[in-house]
């Protein structure tokens, strides 16, 4: 039993980066400013929380710095779409590739560091033991342990539905989403909805790139996020920008990602085919669910529901 | 409006590539006063900091510039940028500013064989692998033997809880590549091989991390493998691996490092790490091509004989009786009483 355990904990400690990186992109997705710079703002704000812990000896002060960052890196992107007119997505683009050479830059420039910044000493954002708990079967060893971090993004994510469904500015966030003409006639501001989407998305993806980089090992290099940032983003269009989806698509690329670890343990399947598990669980369900739309949308001429922003309303 | 947004997207876009190309053709390591010194280019198929085989390299070059006069210009790529190795070896090879141009790193031995073969006049060294051309020097590794005996050394380990608290005696023991590839492999079939020598009935959990960069990915899988009950992962997945020695202090359990020596790293759960002397081959090609003697489509060997492999012990970790033990073996691989198998 304590197998089973063993892999929930990986599952859940592989979910961490994912889920709460997807959370603040259901955001900006749900206002139609599509945040295809999650892994750029993952890049960034893992650097922001590394430099500031490793500087303060405070990894909380570090996490702080690594959502600052996020904020900021998201502000360049809303500042490019919104006030200089320039095309979300491929504004995006750049700023996920300007992320990888503004890091590098910074780690041999700035930190006189070649490429991998790995500095001695740094206290990490501490594991959470759960006394009793952890004597459960299953849960106790797939809880106990886990990085503090996990919990803050538990506390994230309920928050995160709840502001999206049950608040007011979360129905102006649908509401730009869903129609700009008709929100705007409602006398709400399209465009500041947005950048405050996105200002949370980055705010979110900051979490994200701390968990990568000041909570099991003080390193950074950039290639850090090996695509999370992406995979996060797939969620969010996976879950169509739902709370509850968001969740179930990131719970699932955590345990595809487990199952890719845990199994090549067994020796059975092939490592290469084990590895490749996340990234077909990330295209086989964007086919079923989009076949599954196809088959709903065939009768129906409404114009209101959830589209991925990517694709043009016709 | 359409213009403009154009025009600005080119901008970010333009913007982008001159802070992404200036990057990666960065700092000169070295420099020296002789009147007309050799010029060297090292584009690597990598980035500096793994505290491991391209830092290795590394001093090489630096050694190679304080000692012996000559200009180095090391130049960094990401781990998986094939393109940008590409791109880079021309860009060093068309200047015809350098006399010799040293890369290295196996993946990057099919970019090298097409550029050499368009730069005939130019001389490249290669470590890690062996020549490719005409014009090329390649420098091997014989890591199959250096995995060799850190893998007796971690059965040792996981034989003997009573001299290595940490370990449990579970007989079990693994290793942590970093992508399933030729070279991994051959350091995987050294480890089992050396652990097999000293009790075949010890088991090797392999795993991959599919990952050369990631510490996080590194830290999961070697936590992983722990839990699972190995008593020793040996790390090979160059930055990706301080994960895996941390995994091994935060689990309580060991972990051994590679191509560089990472006892120092953290030092009560590293008790040994498996070296390959890139540093040291690649300062003595660079001697030998500055005294005129080095031979181009050749390859050197590093091995245990010459100590281009070997082992480094955590004198503090592995008493002198396990160290005999393992000396031993070595022993009987350079007399050639054991001959390593290889993956390649």
């Amino acid at each position: 039993m304590s197998a089973l355990g063993d892999f929930l904990s990986l599952a859940l400690s592989s979910m961490i980066p994912i889920l709460v990186t997807a959370i603040g992109g259901m955001f900006a997705e749900r206002a139609r400013a599509t945040n295809i710079a999650l892994d750029g703002t993952m890049l960034i704000s893992a650097l922001g929380a590394i430099i500031v812990g490793a500087a303060t000896g405070n990894p909380w002060l570090g996490l702080l710095a690594g959502v600052i960052s996020g904020i900021a890196y998201a502000a360049i992107l809303a500042f490019a779409a919104f006030v200089l007119r320039c095309d979300l997505l491929i504004a995006g683009i750049a700023a996920n590739l300007l992320a990888t050479g503004v890091t590098l830059l910074v780690v041999q420039n700035v930190l006189k560091s070649t490429g991998t910044y790995a500095p001695a000493n740094v206290p990490l954002i501490p594991r959470v033991s759960l006394g009793f708990i952890g004597k459960i079967p299953v849960i106790g060893p797939a809880l106990s342990d886990q990085s503090a971090l996990f919990y803050v993004v538990v506390v994230v994510t309920i928050l995160g539905a709840l502001v999206l469904n049950r608040t007011r500015f979360g129905v102006h966030v649908k509401a730009v989403g869903e129609s700009e003409e008709a929100a705007e006639a409602a006398g709400l501001k399209p465009i500041l909805t947005r950048t405050v989407t996105l200002l949370i998305s980055g705010a979110a993806a900051g979490i994200g790139g701390t968990y990568l980089s000041l909570s099991s090992v003080a390193s950074f290099n950039s290639d850090l996020t090996g695509g999370l940032g992406f995979i996060a983003f797939a969620a969010v269009i996976f879950g169509r920008a739902t709370p509850l989806g968001t969740i179930l698509a990131s719970v699932l690329f955590g345990i595809a990602t487990a199952a890719s670890i845990q199994l090549q343990g067994s020796g059975v399947i092939d490592p290469q085919l084990l590895h490749s598990l996340p990234y077909v669980a990330t295209v086989l369900a964007l086919a079923v669910q989009s076949i599954r739309r196809h088959r709903l949308n065939r009768f129906d001429v409404t114009d209101t529901s959830f589209l991925p922003a990517i694709i043009p309303r016709g | 409006m359409r213009y403009k947004k154009i025009a600005v997207t080119t901008a970010l876009l333009v913007s982008s590539l001159i802070v992404l190309s200036a990057c990666s053709s960065s700092a000169p390591s070295g420099t020296s006063t002789s009147a007309s010194p050799l010029s060297i280019s090292a584009p690597l198929s990598g980035q500096l900091g793994d505290k491991s085989f391209m830092d290795s390299a590394n001093d090489g070059l630096t050694r190679a510039a304080k000692e012996l006069g000559v200009k180095v210009k090391v130049v960094q790529a990401g781990a998986d940028d094939a393109p940008a190795w590409e791109r880079n070896l021309t860009e060093a090879s068309s200047s015809g500013n350098y006399g010799l141009i040293v890369t290295g790193g196996t993946v990057v031995a099919s970019t090298l064989k097409k550029v050499a073969k368009q730069f005939p006049n130019q001389k490249y060294l290669i470590f890690d692998s062996p020549s490719v051309g005409k014009n090329v020097t390649g420098i091997s590794y014989a890591q199959n033997e250096g995995a060799f005996l850190v893998g007796a050394l971690s059965a040792l380990i996981t034989d003997n809880p009573a001299t290595f608290p940490r370990a449990t005696g579970s007989k079990k023991i693994g290793v942590a590549g970093g992508m399933d590839i030729p070279v991994i492999r051959d350091f995987i079939v050294g480890f089992e091989q050396g652990a097999k020598a000293v009790d075949p009935n010890v088991t090797v959990d392999v795993r991959f991390i599919n990952d050369f960069a990631s510490a996080q990915k590194g830290y999961d899988v070697a936590t992983a493998q722990f839990k699972d009950g190995a008593d020793v992962v040996y790390q090979v997945a160059g930055a990706a691996g301080l994960g895996v020695l941390q995994a091994a202090e935060d689990s309580g359990r060991y972990a051994i490092g590679t191509d560089s020596d990472q006892n120092g790293i953290h030092p009560d759960s590293t008790p040994a790490s498996a070296i390959k002397s890139v540093g040291n081959t690649v300062y003595n090609g660079i001697k030998s091509f500055q005294a005129g003697t080095l031979k181009f489509g050749t390859t050197i060997p590093g091995d245990i004989a010459n100590s281009g492999v070997g082992i480094a012990f955590n004198d503090k970790l592995v008493p002198k009786d396990i160290q005999d033990k393992v000396d031993a073996l070595r022993k009987q691989v350079v007399d050639g009483t054991i001959k390593v198998k290889s993956a390649l």
